[in-house]
């Protein structure tokens, strides 16, 4: 099958499956994925080119879906947030890569097995629970919002849920870039390099990512006084996207970061910037469309014995690392009881970046014996989380009091 | 003179009605009542501008929750919107029209030109921010005009000699 043709099925199921999960009041995500992990099991698409040319299509969606996470870190809103919010995001995300890394660390060690001779702790299972970990923080706020719109829910409890969920996917794109950085220095460790590159290593991958980011958004705002029309703007903003993840992978560093330190600047640094994300809007629908489809896609049903069980460490350490790094969060921030009470069953959708970053793994060299395991237990645990998820965000709506309609 | 030459100092209106921040929402609808048009320049008491204020500004107050957090979510992956709830069944308190200001619900985003810009520029930026009305400003950002695409229509008929 030629890229081109499998792109196309992969948009126009993809558009379809989007269009059923709405009508059945589920997130449009989780339509492209299902349709895509049909695809896979009905052998629709090859998997050397899911895995092989087609990933083009993973570096240039998450590049967009990086910026835009970068264009909501606005310092004007972050500072209107309030400390619960503040103070909670990084309890609840670090709590659910804690835990994740230390379930799979330690008890995957012993009960997920893999089908390749002699599967190292410090070189398979950590760096999987590290990485895994760091992916669990993010959040989806699509299945959330619809309970809160479908039960008209207003108060503490609802205002601080949107606000960490807005935060989360910030939170989940550093926290990976800092995983995989940790991940190379454990595994280049083991080849006997010197203490000074683990650790410098990192720090050049994370600073250069900034930097590179930070001048392209500067470059894009100069640039954009070019342009006359949206059209215009739009070649100028895709085009500064998709030359920054191709930087990225000339220099080694990480494109995720990059992309976003430019949505970064824009927001901050740039006056009428609403365009610069605008036009993004107008084509982000056909790129999603192809990309949620193909993640999908990874999905590989006979590795499933083994991805089952990571995937319930996955949806048991996500969950009660939530809940517990929530419930510290508002206890230290003082937030309202219903908040430290019920504000971890409603943070436990997951979809978008969470699957973003798993195929983004997946791609990783670190993780070339393990990273369809990986795909296929992250995918599993987002199809557990969209069935789970749902009731438990109404219970604490409704336990919280801030449920206005029946 | 070509059309395409004119300044928008030359077509722009002088005469603004404009609001300040602390204006409340009764007092905003009853501008918006009495004119046409409904996108108005927020000024302070040195005629600085700070913000804008349309018609669209004013659904925010049916939000249940802050502009501010549903505009971080905006960004993320397909993000299906929020819909202000039905205004019907919303239950808003009498006290809103004058607890709630101009300042709660301005856009701070503005969109100006400067006076020695051209009419062609100016329609480029309203192309390109989708906009009918564009505040014209100095260099300290003190209001001096406004320019819309009927200022614009009208010069060039004039030009014309359409009208």
């Amino acid at each position: 099958m030629n890229p081109i043709l499998a792109i196309g099925i992969l948009v126009i199921t993809g558009f379809f499956g989007g269009f059923i999960a709405r009508r059945i009041k589920f997130p449009t995500i989780s339509g492209y994925i299902i349709i895509g992990i049909c695809l896979s099991l009905l052998n629709v698409i090859p998997k050397e080119l899911v895995s092989g040319r087609l990933n083009v299509i993973t570096d240039v969606a998450l590049g967009i879906i990086a910026y835009m996470v970068g264009g909501s870190l606005n310092l004007k809103s972050l500072k209107k947030l309030g400390k619960n919010i503040i103070s909670i995001t990084p309890f609840e995300a670090g709590g659910a890569w804690l835990f994740v890394t230390l379930l799979i660390a330690a008890i995957g060690f012993f009960s997920v097995g893999f089908d390749f001779s002699n599967p190292n702790f410090s070189q398979v299972h950590l760096p999987m629970g590290i990485v895994i970990g760091a992916i669990s923080c993010a959040t989806a706020p699509a299945a959330t919002i619809a309970i809160i719109h479908e039960y008209k829910a207003k108060g503490p409890l609802t205002t601080t849920l949107l606000g960490v969920v807005a935060l989360d996917d910030a939170f989940a794109i550093i926290a990976y870039a800092i995983a995989i950085s940790i991940v190379e220095a454990l595994i280049i460790s083991f080849k006997n390099i010197s203490l000074f590159r683990t650790v410098i290593n990192p720090l050049i991958n994370i600073g250069g990512s900034i930097l590179l980011g930070a001048a392209l958004g500067f470059g894009l705002i100069y640039a954009s006084r070019f342009a006359k029309t949206r059209h215009m703007l739009l070649v100028i903003v895709f085009g500064t996207i998709l030359l920054c993840t191709g930087l990225t992978k000339i220099l080694g560093i990480s494109g995720l970061l990059a992309n976003m330190a430019i949505g970064f600047i824009i927001v901050n640094k740039m006056k009428n910037n609403e365009n610069m994300f605008g036009v993004i809007d107008d084509i982000e629908d056909v790129i999603f469309a192809m990309f949620f489809t193909l993640a999908g896609a990874h999905f590989d049903l006979g590795v499933m014995k083994v991805a089952g069980m990571l995937s319930l460490l996955i949806v048991v350490g996500r969950c009660s690392g939530k809940f517990v790094g929530a419930r510290i969060g508002a206890s230290i921030s003082r937030a309202p009881i219903p908040v430290k009470k019920y504000l971890g069953f409603g943070l436990l959708p997951k979809a978008g970046v969470t699957v973003g970053l798993a195929i983004l793994a997946k791609q990783h060299p670190a993780f070339s014996a393990v990273g369809g395991i990986m795909v296929s237990a992250i995918l599993a645990s987002v199809i557990i989380n969209e069935l789970i998820a749902p009731p438990l965000t109404k219970y604490a709506i409704f336990k919280a009091g801030e449920a206005t309609t029946p | 003179m070509e059309v395409r030459k004119l300044l928008v100092k030359e077509v722009m209106r002088k005469d603004v009605v404009t609001v300040k921040e602390s204006t409340t929402l009764r007092e905003l609808m009853g501008i918006f009542y009495k004119y046409t048009f409904h996108t108005l320049p927020v000024v302070r008491e040195d005629k600085k501008i700070v913000g804008v204020v349309a018609l669209e500004d004013v659904l925010k107050i049916f939000y249940p929750h802050p502009p501010h957090i549903l505009e971080m979510l905006e960004r993320t992956p397909l993000w299906d919107g929020y819909e202000e709830n039905n205004l019907l069944e919303v239950d808003i308190p009498p006290e809103m029209g004058v607890l709630c200001i101009v300042e709660d619900i301005m856009n701070t985003n503005v969109v100006t030109i400067s006076e020695e810009a051209t009419t062609v520029e100016a329609r480029s930026l309203m192309k390109l921010h989708r906009l009918k009305r564009i505040p014209v400003v100095d260099k300290e950002r003190h209001l001096l005009g406004i320019i819309s695409l009927f200022d614009i229509i009208l010069a060039i008929f004039k030009e014309k000699g359409i009208l």
